[in-house]
């Protein structure tokens, strides 16, 4: 008996080691978002640490103190020199597996990207989940411009995209994960969302205040930038390379002076490569399903009108986004990607040597588009038919 | 004097072997067949189908000649000492070297990801001290620890597997042979580590109740090969297979991903159950068999065996390589290695089998 409950206890002696690591959340600089620049030679690296108290700021139901937003900066030639550099005035142990954010530079983007994942992603404390960005402002501001109500910094579009993605299918936001693809695939093309501070539409006690939105994307493939696309220029994208659309408005002009606007809630698109000669042709089938939000003039628009006119529409868009990309050299809709999976000799051989990148675009041509809207709803009022 | 507990059931073999075999088909192979056959690794899996398929029904062969008998005991009366005392110095080298890699491997694993603080010797010390007390337990605690913790390594591995759908395109499991037949031909050696090892079934079946069929094994083979897909597909299909190749802990980092919804984020503990659960019986199902082929009859030698193994594992562990080397040490020989040897050691004991069981034939006519 005594032998047993020897045992026992040695027993849970040993789970005690596991406590070996364990570090107290008070005594931890969590940072939650980085931002990484690099200006001629020297990578920069802004640290966003939040206090502990502010995370969970929203259980409470009043916030009247301001939310504070502490950033670390640090400098160095390597990505680790830079991170290094942050510790001997971190005052206690920094910790970087809470990371849901990082922004990268544009001149970050445009030069070192590769080199930048590779030594953040073997420092082991990095995930593959934080949301990743591009901008062309200071990044410092970004990382403080974030929270509204003085809630807490993780409620904002910077930490957690997917709620304004939800109602607005603006920009699709993209995961470390994901963007990878672009770093490391031979032919894959990621739209990295652009993000800016815009002071044009919030204010308190008439003062405006500035809070982050994506404004756009930058191409990533082949480890490169490759551009950068404004709203405008997704709008063929949305439908047919967004991986998940949830709503995006349509205004839709209709003959006889009627308008109506409608929601795109989804959309399926397929497309199908053939290779014919020395071309590429492609053609989409897209099915997007819609709801009516806004139906105005005199008669009013009907179902099979409105129809009409956004099959038309999002026709136009696919075809002029497709050119206007491929003008710029950019693949949109990722049609070397499927060559390169489907057809991959043929995409060897076009690719090779120099110029293949040129001649592979140059043959690059859109067949057909096919587009099939389905109206769900129009949302509370009646619409008719025909 | 206790009454002896019930042997173990088949089930519970299968159980075992899930865990002991299983870590090496999820976990300890991923990283090599990736580095290898990049994207085609999966395509490598199912070319070793072949090969195992072919082993699996030698092992069978073996396992109904042999009837469950203990295999030196078999070696010994058919063919005398001279035999199964080679046979039995391999095996013992065989299973303590399968020990000391699963050992490092996890020890290594702990330092690099979440523990980098811990001395390596205090967790060394203590999963070498579990799995002695399991070995010393014998074969009954460990079928029965492995009962009791495998339907939730099961369950654990189906939650990462579904919460990471959402990160999953299985468009990049194509394009099939990229660059030829050699990088997924090249694979098969290291799918064959991890399927091969459904002869570790020999060494267990003496202890069961009842030796098990034909159905038996061919269940394990489909779990394995099942073992073997899942991580690798998922691991391509969910980073990339560039990415995934240059990741030294591919299955671990699809735990590091995998989290829902806004507030739990972060769910990757639940992996060190898995790993530990399945390194722990592996260990101590490989002591065990190291130590029980010498059949020790006086219960202190045979302990104190165990002992000199765990403390002798334990510091070889923790003195004699880095994980650089150890990475290239298992990749360029220990796997291709291990591959050869098991597949020599069935080809042989078939033919021992088959030589043994004509023999017989002929003296009766």
């Amino acid at each position: 008996m005594k032998r047993k409950f020897a045992l026992i206890a040695a027993c849970m002696a040993v789970l005690l080691s596991g406590c070996w690591d364990a570090k107290e959340p008070q005594s931890v600089n969590f940072v939650t978002a980085l931002g990484i620049d690099y200006v001629k030679g020297e990578y920069t690296i802004y640290a966003q640490v939040l206090a502990f108290g502010d995370i969970s700021k929203q259980e409470s139901s009043a916030n009247t103190e301001e939310t504070k937003v502490w950033i670390a900066t640090g400098k160095g030639e390597t990505i680790s020199k830079a991170l290094m550099s942050i510790y001997p005035a971190s005052q206690q142990m920094t910790l970087w597996t809470h990371v849901k954010a990082i922004v990268f530079s544009k001149s970050l983007l445009n030069s070192n990207l590769s080199e930048c994942l590779n030594s953040l992603l073997r420092s082991s404390e990095l995930r593959y989940t934080p949301w990743v960005y591009g901008t062309d402002q200071d990044i410092p501001s970004i990382l403080s411009g974030v929270s509204l109500l003085n809630q807490s910094a993780l409620n904002s579009e910077l930490m957690d995209p997917r709620e304004v993605y939800e109602q607005l299918s603006t920009i699709e936001p993209l995961r470390l994960i994901k963007l990878m693809n672009g770093i490391r695939e031979p032919a894959a093309t990621v739209l990295i969302p652009s993000i800016k501070l815009t002071d044009q539409v919030w204010s308190s006690k008439e003062k405006p205040i500035s809070l982050v939105r994506l404004d756009g994307a930058y191409v990533i493939s082949k480890s490169e930038n490759k551009g950068f696309l404004d709203d405008g220029l997704l709008s063929g994208a949305r439908w047919v390379a967004f991986k998940n659309m949830h709503r995006y408005p349509l205004l839709l002009k209709i003959k006889d002076g009627g308008q109506a606007q409608i929601n795109i809630l989804n959309s399926k698109p397929l497309v199908r490569v053939r290779l014919d000669g020395g071309e590429i042709k492609f053609t989409v089938k897209i099915k997007v399903t819609a709801a009516v939000s806004e139906v105005a003039g005199h008669p009013t628009p009907t179902s099979l009108q409105i129809k009409e006119a956004a099959a038309a529409q999002i026709k136009q868009q696919i075809t002029d986004n497709f050119h206007a990309a491929k003008a710029k050299k950019i693949d949109i809709y990722g049609i070397e990607d499927i060559l390169y999976r489907r057809f991959n000799k043929q995409w060897k051989k076009m690719t090779a040597g120099q110029g293949g990148q040129d001649h592979l675009f140059s043959s690059l041509q859109l067949e057909d588009t096919d587009v099939d809207v389905k109206l769900m709803h129009s949302s509370t009022y009646k619409l008719k038919y025909h | 004097m206790r009454m002896n507990p019930p042997k173990p059931t088949a089930l519970q073999a299968i159980m075992t072997i899930m865990l002991t075999v299983g870590i090496t088909n999820h976990v300890f192979i991923i990283p090599a067949l990736l580095q290898t056959a990049k994207r085609d690794a999966w395509f490598s899996v199912i070319l070793s189908i072949v090969p195992f398929a072919l082993l699996t029904l030698l092992i069978t062969y073996i396992s109904a000649r042999t009837r469950g008998k203990s295999l030196p005991d078999w070696l010994e009366n058919s063919y005398g000492k001279m035999v199964s005392v080679p046979f039995k110095f391999i095996s013992a080298a065989y299973f303590l070297g399968t020990a000391w890699f699963a050992l490092f491997d996890t020890i290594m694993w702990t330092k690099v990801t979440f523990l980098p603080y811990t001395p390596m010797i205090i967790t060394a010390a203590v999963l070498m001290l579990i799995c002695l007390i399991a070995a010393q337990l014998g074969v009954n605690s460990m079928a029965y620890a492995s009962g009791v913790l495998l339907p939730f390594v099961v369950l654990l591995g189906f939650y990462v597997a579904t919460v990471n759908v959402q990160y999953k395109d299985y468009h990049q499991l194509l394009p099939l042979l990229e660059h030829g037949w050699a990088p997924p031909l090249k694979g098969i050696i290291y799918a064959c580590t991890g399927l091969f090892e459904i002869f570790f079934l020999l060494f267990l079946q003496p202890y069961l109740k009842a030796p098990l069929t034909n159905k038996h094994f061919v269940i394990v083979g489909f779990i394995l090969v099942g073992l073997t897909l899942g991580p690798l597909t998922g691991s391509i299909a969910e980073f990339n297979p560039h990415e995934a190749s240059l990741q030294r802990y591919p299955a671990y980092e699809q735990w590091r991903i995998a989290g829902f919804g806004k507030y739990v984020s972060q769910t990757d503990f639940f992996s060190i159950y898995q790993w530990l659960a399945g390194v722990t019986v592996r260990i101590a199902v490989a002591l065990f068999i190291a130590t029980d082929i010498w059949n020790i009859s006086k219960k202190r030698q045979r302990s104190a065996l165990l002992l000199l193994y765990a403390i002798g594992l334990t510091l070889l562990c923790l003195t004699t390589f880095t994980d650089i080397q150890f990475q290239h040490l298992m990749i360029r020989f220990m796997f291709p290695f291990n591959t050869g040897l098991i597949l020599i050691v069935t080809l042989l004991l078939a033919l021992a089998v088959f030589i043994s069981a004509h023999k017989k034939g002929e003296s009766r006519t």
